[in-house]
């Protein structure tokens, strides 16, 4: 296992490369269309303006030398200063914003893979029976309805009626435990629901099949207890595919959070990408890139160590 | 003669045909229709028949894997057909199964360990760990793989180590009788006879019955004491294993035995020949829409008119089984004997 292990971190090595230079290369494209010194500069910029800060920024040296010169600064944790604001470090600002980002992610994935779980099991165990019915009715529901609009909703009664939840804003966990999983359920709930739909389906298909396989009716001949048939035998095997879906999910998610970021007024990853792109704040946005992909290549690791860990015959092809 | 392990009598197994909405339900599929034989302990019982002949449903409904329709089931005499809720592990403990693909049938996510050892923990209630560990090993031991088995996953045994598994697995909560349905098919012919010598030594071992169910005669008559052979959810003859084998009463029978290829040339070309005369491209009728008159009617080379119209009685053969043919009581009266003679002739006379 631990050389499955050191097999899947070698192999994100030129991911990460590929993740920064294509980082760099989006925001140098942006550049091109509206000169970063200008915006630095404002409005009725000067000429001197302009070349003082193009200077001062690096921005005239050749294209390879600002991009070793910024992967450098990367490595060492220095991603460079806002635009708009240049008292503020990338760094600092980023540090800012994953909290409660990677909060609400995480949490979503909890609840979305638990719920979605427990569903695809009861379904998988009798496809076409009531609760297969109805369940997979809410999962095409879910699967419709974009969850943040369900999760505002769902906030109406949780947050506003009875004053369970908080409606908007963030809570550090460092200010209080409480108050921070109260801060980040709904948008949790908003961005779990198609997990939930997602997971119910894929594993809902892979459980039948297992639960058809030969290996269950052998099983069954030899007398094993039906809720070990489910959860011993046929579950593991279902689980294959499922941590697949997963692990995408998990990514689409961290790409989506932004959605329920605005929703529920957080500062969070997408709400810093979504203003960097719109106020072209170019080291911002390689910097937010160049970390969201990097969390994407940790889930992938995950996705793949669990892969591992459920199937033996991938653990041995490593 | 001991009594009888498993005995089943006028076994029927129909699947009733799904409602559909506004249409009219899909036709009922007659899989089984009158099956009777018995096994007794430390014999085998061969069953034999092409695909489609309701073999695999007869092992499904003996191990309650699926609903018998009509018919009696007996183990030691006490009715099985249908096994309460309460009684099912007790029954399981008794019948175990051998199944076909030796590739699908084990869990791949299981270690040799696991697969072998959960009966034990299910029947005996021996926890995982040294104890049962050593049980699994004698096990292995039985079916002749070494103890490095132990912590195998399936994709790291062969075809051949893999059935060897399943029938440790089986073995495993010593039961009365173990139904092997197809359990050499996927096998090499030296593989086969390895694992079908496993069977052998275990049966001697245990005194264990088995239902041998196979679709080539060779292969099944050498196992077995008696057989039965399966069309369409008949049994069209039965007897002792060489008796059904050298005097064949039944055309079907004579086919089955056409088909497998021997390594004598001279011999080979005469059931190369004896295949010619069976009509080919004749499908066998389908299990939701059989004929009045015998199922095979349309593919029996000597068929008479009266055989399209009335399904033919048991009547005793020369092999001191019986056989399902009117060849024996009209036409040409053969009265038991062996089929084959009269088919020469009568392709010859064509």
């Amino acid at each position: 296992m631990a050389r499955y292990i050191g097999v899947r971190l070698l192999a994100m090595v030129p991911l990460l490369f590929a993740i920064a230079v294509i980082s760099f290369a989006i925001a140098v494209a942006m550049e091109a269309r509206g000169s970063i010194a200008g915006s630095v500069c404002g409005e009725g910029a000067t000429i001197e303006c302009i070349a003082q800060v193009e200077r001062q920024l690096g921005l005239d040296d050749p294209m390879p030398i600002r991009f070793l010169r910024w992967i450098a600064g990367a490595a060492t944790g220095d991603l460079g200063t806002s635009l708009t604001n240049e008292s503020v470090s990338v760094a600092s600002l980023i540090a800012d914003r994953i909290g409660p980002t990677l909060s609400i992610v995480t949490y979503s994935l909890v609840i979305g893979v638990a719920a979605g779980m427990a569903m695809g099991i009861v379904s998988g165990v009798r496809p076409g029976g009531a609760a297969d019915r109805v369940l997979s009715v809410v999962s095409a529901a879910l699967i419709a309805a974009p969850g943040f609009v369900l999760a505002m909703l769902l906030s109406w009664w949780l947050a506003v009626q009875w004053g369970w939840l908080s409606p908007a804003g963030y809570t550090r966990p460092s200010e209080s435990i409480t108050g921070w999983i109260r801060s980040i359920t709904l948008p949790a709930i908003g961005l779990a629901l198609p997990t939930v739909a997602l997971v119910q389906r894929q594993l809902r298909s892979s459980m039948t099949n297992a639960l058809q396989s030969r290996y269950v009716l052998a099983a069954r001949a030899r007398g094993i207890r039906r809720t070990s048939l489910i959860a011993e035998h046929a579950l593991p095997n279902a689980m294959i595919p499922t941590v697949t879906a997963i692990g995408f999910r998990a990514a689409a998610a961290l790409g989506l959070t932004f959605t329920v970021e605005v929703v529920f007024n957080i500062n969070g990853m997408g709400t810093l990408l979504i203003t960097a792109i719109q106020t072209r704040n170019v080291t911002v946005l390689q910097g937010s890139m160049l970390v969201v992909g990097i969390v994407v290549l940790v889930v992938n690791l995950l996705v793949d160590i669990s892969y591992g860990l459920l199937n033996p015959k991938v653990r041995l092809e490593s | 003669m001991r009594a009888p392990v498993l005995e089943v009598e006028n076994l029927h197994v129909h699947f009733a045909g799904r409602q559909r909405l506004f249409r009219p339900a899909m036709p009922t599929v007659k899989a089984v229709n009158g099956l009777s034989f018995a096994i007794e302990p430390h014999r085998t019982f061969g069953l034999v028949g092409e695909s489609g002949s309701g073999k695999s449903t007869v092992a499904r409904a003996i191990l309650q894997l699926t609903e018998v329709t009509a018919g009696t089931i007996r183990l030691d005499g006490a009715d099985v057909t249908h096994v309460p809720r309460q009684a099912e592990l007790a029954f399981r403990k008794r019948v175990q199964a051998v199944l076909q693909d030796p590739y699908s049938s084990l869990n791949q996510v299981h270690q040799v360990r696991t697969i072998v050892g959960d009966g034990i923990t299910r029947h005996f209630g021996i926890k995982p760990g040294p104890e049962r560990e050593q049980r699994v090993l004698a096990l292995l031991g039985e079916v002749g793989l070494v103890d490095e088995f132990l912590d195998r996953y399936p994709y790291e045994m062969s075809g051949g180590q893999r059935q060897r598994v399943s029938i440790a697995r089986a073995l495993a909560v010593a039961p009365d009788l173990i139904i092997a349905d197809e359990a050499t098919s996927a096998l090499d012919v030296s593989i086969q006879s390895q694992v079908i010598n496993v069977l052998r030594r275990a049966q001697a071992d245990t005194g264990v019955a088995f239902l041998f169910i196979g679709h080539d005669l060779d292969v099944v008559r050498h196992v077995s004491d008696d057989v039965g052979v399966m069309y369409l959810g008949y049994l069209v003859e039965q007897g002792a294993a060489d008796g059904v084998y050298d005097l064949p009463a039944h055309p079907y029978t004579e086919m089955l035995i056409a088909s497998v290829p021997v390594p004598d040339p001279a011999a080979q070309a005469e059931r190369r020949a004896l295949r010619q005369t069976f009509k080919k491209e004749a499908e066998p009728p389908s299990p939701s829409d059989l004929p009045a008159g015998c199922p095979f009617a349309n593919r029996c080379p000597v068929a008479m008119d009266i055989c399209t119209e009335l399904m033919p009685e048991a009547t005793a053969a020369r092999h001191g089984g019986y056989v399902r043919c009117h060849l024996h009581t009209s036409g040409p009266v053969l009265a038991g004997e062996s089929v084959v003679p009269y088919i020469r002739s009568a392709s010859a006379a064509r």
